[in-house]
């Protein structure tokens, strides 16, 4: 790279020199990328990938493209509240007119070998399965929502009327109402209990999973903007930015809902299949109980179940979170990357930013590549 | 009620709670609530609270904390250590805080007594003839006071 | 219609920023083969205007040279020139002022910001952002500020930090403030409180931190509402609180109390986005709040967005930012960016008046004129709502045009009154990026296989024509269901408001012809919404029932016959 300094009294404008060429097509040709995992990170890069013409083959274990994706809900209320779950059928289109992109549905890769900068793999699906190989792995293999089950003290399974965030994104996606379990009537209180499973070094999980201040307190604003009498607590640490005008979103949202500082010990069955929450009021020096018609417990984002697939076939260092190590050079020399949650928490925008930066990294790594 | 000047507080009373075995993990505490929510002891007594105490020595309030007698009410069931997400052994917090209370003279007149009685006897309740007739009764073997056994246990 | 290969697209990229952002998108963007020119907003640089259109835009820019040459003090020399360029990237660093005035506290030798703080204390701050979480031994800073700041950390001094009290906090700042606070504890060991709303722990490694620094003795007070208050005796000022978990008051007189600061746009930039038509949030941030510009649109096609601009963030997103933006610079020469690209878009020359309505309403500043009309192929993103006000219908897009539209609905009239519609004859336009796709979906197709339904696909909400609604009801439908994304959703940023006015308007003509207003209904819908749809439909046919129902106080018996 020549640095031309234009005017060398004002270094602030330069020009870097180019040789007039679109590099990342070069070399490229015939160079196949395996990208695992269909979700959002993983469509999004592998249509980033075909529009520099290079192959793509994508392979997902589900019998559906999407990820986590398809089961959230739209969370508009009067206007959108940028939840960003509509992108993923904006980057499905954009998969459907990609050329170069293989996909395989109800696929699961068995065995993965490095050899030599090239990725040998056999894969399995119903009827059958195969082998190929691939210059390039990109792996979006996402992630696992937090089992509600290991918070015992929540009774998630036991107790009808307790559900997790994501139980109610999927009610909320095809019903459009939040209804009890219990009787499918609307509760008239509900509590929202977060960090269920996050923050949580006795778990094992000390991270923020990034997301669920997000995606529960939209789906609060939603449920009163259907409900407006619905009585909404959330039991929180510390309430994490999120998304733009996230100044504005709070100051609306605090109006309408009653925040509190404190995470609940436990819940317990009540009258009616009312849940009781025991926590420390903020605003008393005590615990105390109170009844709720719905708890939903924020799970969080941990570790996707088949990193450790991947650790021992390409010996991949797992970070102090469980999830696969930030330490991207060590990866990439080998030809390996990572987008979307497969590197730690984040949500759908954060996901989609990382696809693009990686697919840039992956056509780089292509154009250089030792052969 | 008069503000409380935090330079007049003890920053290093936490760094030293920290240092006596079972206050290792005290500074890891969040004030999250569990501990204070989930205590049976607290239902009852909200003097004592949890999450209070453990503020408390985050503050450095050493000395209005050792004095209260709410330190003696933890009945020791461990459900806050369960269900602590920042791992903080708070039953052991209380010991190691009872324990820094009795250095200082500062455990209630009853548990003086009690140690007292300890030191004396070996035992919690003296044995007299009455008893000691009453065990041959049912067939069990005398008992006599044998303070100095115990004085060497409690040595330290 | 003129040629698309006509339009030319310069390889050349300006980035109009500074800091990792703007450097990285460069570098990234000069590998890929692209003449890159990077200006740093500032007071010496200004631009002025982006006029053009996608691969050839021509930006005017002026240099404002403080110049020695005169006697009796600096001239002020003015360069303004244009240039042309392909893409523009707005990749700004934000400015940071000092919160001093929210809190009526004036900067003195014990008071400082966050940031001065930060430079004397953590030179090596964006490393640890990268992920390495150590820091290299510490030089005594250079400058007397910092010395002044270094010699106020003793053992026994307290230093308070104000963080997110009076302004919505960021994980910038709560970075910042805890790898400072730490790094003091374990260089000078003095006691650190820090006050704050909320401890912004959503980025990589930043719950450790917290961590670490609870683990060194940081003390954390949360306040819900009010921070503490500053109270000034003598040259000290001392914080008076309540604890909020013991709810009793305090007070701490720091030896050295740091502020955050408030980050904002600069004027410079602020200004060019303005004059380019590139949207903000309502916090004034680059990039308007509407998730189908992520991760890096504009309303302008070959218009970028990247880095700290859109909101203060960790420099390892600055860095992902920037390397995304020059892989959609890359695609956006390669012609790929939109997939409705190769969908005409025609002005006929014959019908045009020049009366310029599409240039005034077109959001994505894709129209232009010179002896006529033209649409420019690489600006445009095809959604139609030039089409649906120009006044002569004198544009048309291909799928969408008056023509292909009409045909469909005399394809409803050829149905005519078959015994099966029993039910409300229903037509649907919908914008066929969400209510389309909700259409298409799985769930709806029972919808799909009904009849009484036609959906009339539109490229947008924004491409409602009142002249197609009236047509609708004029061939046999029973009622009109509009479907537009939902608020400050819409790809072309008014589309759907633009819908809805439409709507209204529609309103008065049929109340004019006799028609009952309430057989048009307008409704928001996003792509997965496929549950709303079906509802819409049901309680929509129930209305028109209705109004159809003889014995209905609300049925119009002009109806009957049609709106003519």
């Amino acid at each position: 790279m020549v640095v031309e300094i234009r005017n060398p009294k004002f270094k602030s404008i330069f020009i870097l020199n180019h040789n007039f060429e679109h590099n990342l097509k070069v070399n490229s040709k015939n160079s196949k990328v395996l990208i695992i995992g269909g979700g959002i990170a993983g469509i999004t890069a592998a249509v980033a990938l075909s529009r520099l013409k290079i192959a793509v083959t994508l392979i997902e274990k589900a019998t559906a493209l999407g990820g986590m994706v398809p089961n959230y809900c739209c969370k508009a209320t009067d206007a959108c509240q940028q939840c960003g779950v509509c992108l993923l059928n904006d980057s499905l289109q954009a998969l459907s007119q990609a050329s170069n992109v293989e996909v395989h549905l109800q696929t699961e890769v068995t065995d993965l070998t490095l050899d030599a900068n090239k990725f040998l793999y056999t894969f399995s699906r119903p009827g059958g399965g195969g082998e190929g190989r691939a210059e390039a792995l990109l792996l979006a293999t996402g992630f696992t929502p937090f089992r509600a089950e290991d918070k015992p003290q929540y009774r998630y399974g036991i107790l009808p009327n307790v559900i997790t965030g994501l139980d109610l994104e999927r009610q909320l996606k095809e019903t459009g109402s939040v209804v009890r379990p219990s009787n499918h009537t609307l509760p008239t209180s509900i509590a929202f209990i977060q960090c269920v499973g996050s923050r949580d070094p006795h778990l094992n999980h000390p991270f923020c999973s990034r997301v669920c201040c997000a995606y529960a307190l939209r789906m609060a604003n939603l449920i009163k903007y259907k409900n407006p009498q619905t009585e909404i607590a959330v039991f929180y640490m510390d309430i994490q930015t999120f998304g733009k005008d996230f100044s504005l979103f709070m100051e609306k949202t605090e109006k309408q809902i009653r925040f509190i500082r404190t995470i609940p010990g436990e819940i317990q069955k009540g009258d009616n299949d009312q849940v009781w929450l025991t926590f420390q009021d903020d605003d008393g020096l005590s615990s105390r109980k109170q009844a709720f018609d719905l708890a939903i417990l924020s799970v969080g984002i941990m570790p996707g179940s088949d990193l450790e697939f991947f650790k021992d076939k390409l010996g991949l260092p797992l970070n102090g979170d469980g999830f696969l190590s930030e330490a991207n050079e060590i990866f990439s020399s080998k030809g390996i990357f990572l987008a979307g949650t497969v590197r730690g928490p984040k949500g759908i925008a954060g996901s989609i930013t990382q696809a693009y930066r990686t697919a840039e990294e992956v056509a780089a790594y292509l154009k250089t590549r030792p052969v | 009620m008069d503000p409380i000047d935090l330079k007049k507080l003890d920053p290093d009373f936490k760094h030293r709670l920290a240092r006596e075995l079972g206050g290792e993990q005290i500074k890891k505490c969040f004030s999250c609530g569990v501990c204070s929510a989930r205590c049976p002891i607290e239902k009852i007594e909200p003097e004592y609270n949890p999450r209070r105490i453990i503020r408390m020595i985050l503050l450095g309030m050493e000395e209005e904390l050792l004095k209260e007698e709410f330190l003696w009410h933890c009945s020791t069931c461990y459900t806050c250590q369960e269900s602590c997400p920042q791992e903080v052994d708070f039953t052991e917090v209380i010991f190691v805080l009872r324990n820094m209370a009795v250095r200082k003279g500062l455990a209630p007149a009853g548990l003086g007594a009690a140690r007292n009685l300890l030191d004396q006897q070996g035992r919690m309740y003296e044995i007299g003839d009455f008893e000691n007739e009453k065990r041959k009764e049912m067939g069990l073997p005398e008992i006599k006071g044998n303070a100095k056994d115990y004085r060497e246990l409690l040595k330290d | 219609m003129i040629p698309q290969e006509e339009f030319r697209k310069l390889n050349r990229v300006l980035i109009w920023g500074k800091g990792q952002t703007a450097e990285e998108t460069a570098t990234r963007l000069t590998l890929l083969g692209y003449e890159v020119l990077k200006i740093n907003p500032d007071e010496q640089f200004q631009l002025l205007s982006i006029e053009g259109f996608a691969g050839d835009f021509q930006v005017t820019l002026q240099q404002t040279i403080p110049s020695l040459e005169k006697e009796g003090g600096m001239e002020m020399l003015e360069r303004i020139w244009t240039e042309k360029f392909g893409a523009v990237v707005f990749a700004p660093e934000l400015v940071s002022e000092g919160n001093f005035s929210d809190y009526q506290v004036a900067p003195t030798e014990k008071i400082i910001t966050l940031e001065e703080m930060q430079k004397v204390l953590i030179p090596g701050l964006d490393e640890f952002h990268q992920g390495n979480h150590s820091f290299s031994a510490l030089p005594t800073p250079a400058s007397a500020g910092g010395r002044r700041i270094f010699a106020a950390l003793k053992p026994a001094s307290y230093v308070a930090f104000l963080v997110g009290l009076t302004t919505e906090g960021n994980v910038l700042d709560m970075a910042v403030t805890l790898s400072a606070a730490l790094e003091i504890r374990k260089r000078f060991q003095s006691q650190i409180s820090i006050f704050c709303r909320q401890v912004k722990v959503a980025g990589e490694g930043l719950e450790r931190l917290y961590q670490a620094c609870r683990d060194e003795g940081v003390l954390f007070f949360k306040f819900d509402q009010e921070g503490p208050a500053l109270l000034r005796r003598g040259d000290e000022v001392v914080l008076q609180f309540e604890d909020t978990i013991l709810k009793r008051p305090f007070i701490l007189t720091p030896d050295l109390l740091v502020f955050d600061s408030r980050h904002l746009l600069s004027s410079e930039v602020r200004q060019t986005a303005l004059s380019a038509g590139i949207g903000m949030d309502k916090s004034g941030f680059l990039q308007s709040a509407n998730v189908h510009f992520l991760p890096q649109a504009s309303e302008r096609e070959g218009i970028f967005i990247a880095g700290p601009g859109k909101g203060p963030m960790l420099s390892q997103l600055s860095i992902e930012e920037a390397r995304a933006t020059a892989l959609s610079v890359h695609h956006f020469f390669q012609g790929l960016t939109s997939e409705t690209m190769n969908q005409e878009v025609s002005v006929d020359k014959g019908l045009c008046t020049l009366c310029l309505t599409c240039l005034r309403f077109c959001p994505h500043q894709a129209v232009g004129f010179t002896h006529r009309v033209f649409i420019h192929p690489l600006a445009c993103r095809r959604c139609g709502i030039c089409a649906s006000e120009c006044p002569m219908d004198a544009i048309q897009i291909e799928g969408y045009s008056d023509n292909e539209v009409e045909e469909k609905l005399m394809a409803l009239q050829e149905r005519g009154d078959k015994p099966e519609f029993s039910q409300p004859r229903i037509v649907v336009f919908g914008c066929q990026r969400s209510a389309g796709v909700a259409w298409e979906g799985a769930e709806s197709s029972k919808l799909k296989a009904q009849s009484n339904l036609e959906f009339i696909p539109l490229p947008c909400a924004g491409k409602l024509d009142p002249d197609h609604v009236l047509k609708a009801l004029s061939v046999g439908a029973d009622g009109i269901l509009v479907l537009a994304c939902p608020e400050e959703n819409c790809r072309s940023v008014h589309g759907n408001t633009y819908a809805r006015e439409r709507i209204m308007e529609i309103r008065k003509y049929m109340e004019e012809a006799g028609v009952n207003p309430g057989r048009i209904r307008f409704e928001h819908l996003s792509s997965n919404m496929e549950w709303y749809l079906k509802e819409i439909i049901k309680q929509f046919s129930e209305t028109l029932e209705e109004l159809s129902n003889p014995q209905s106080a609300i049925r119009n018996p002009k109806w009957k016959n049609g709106p003519h």
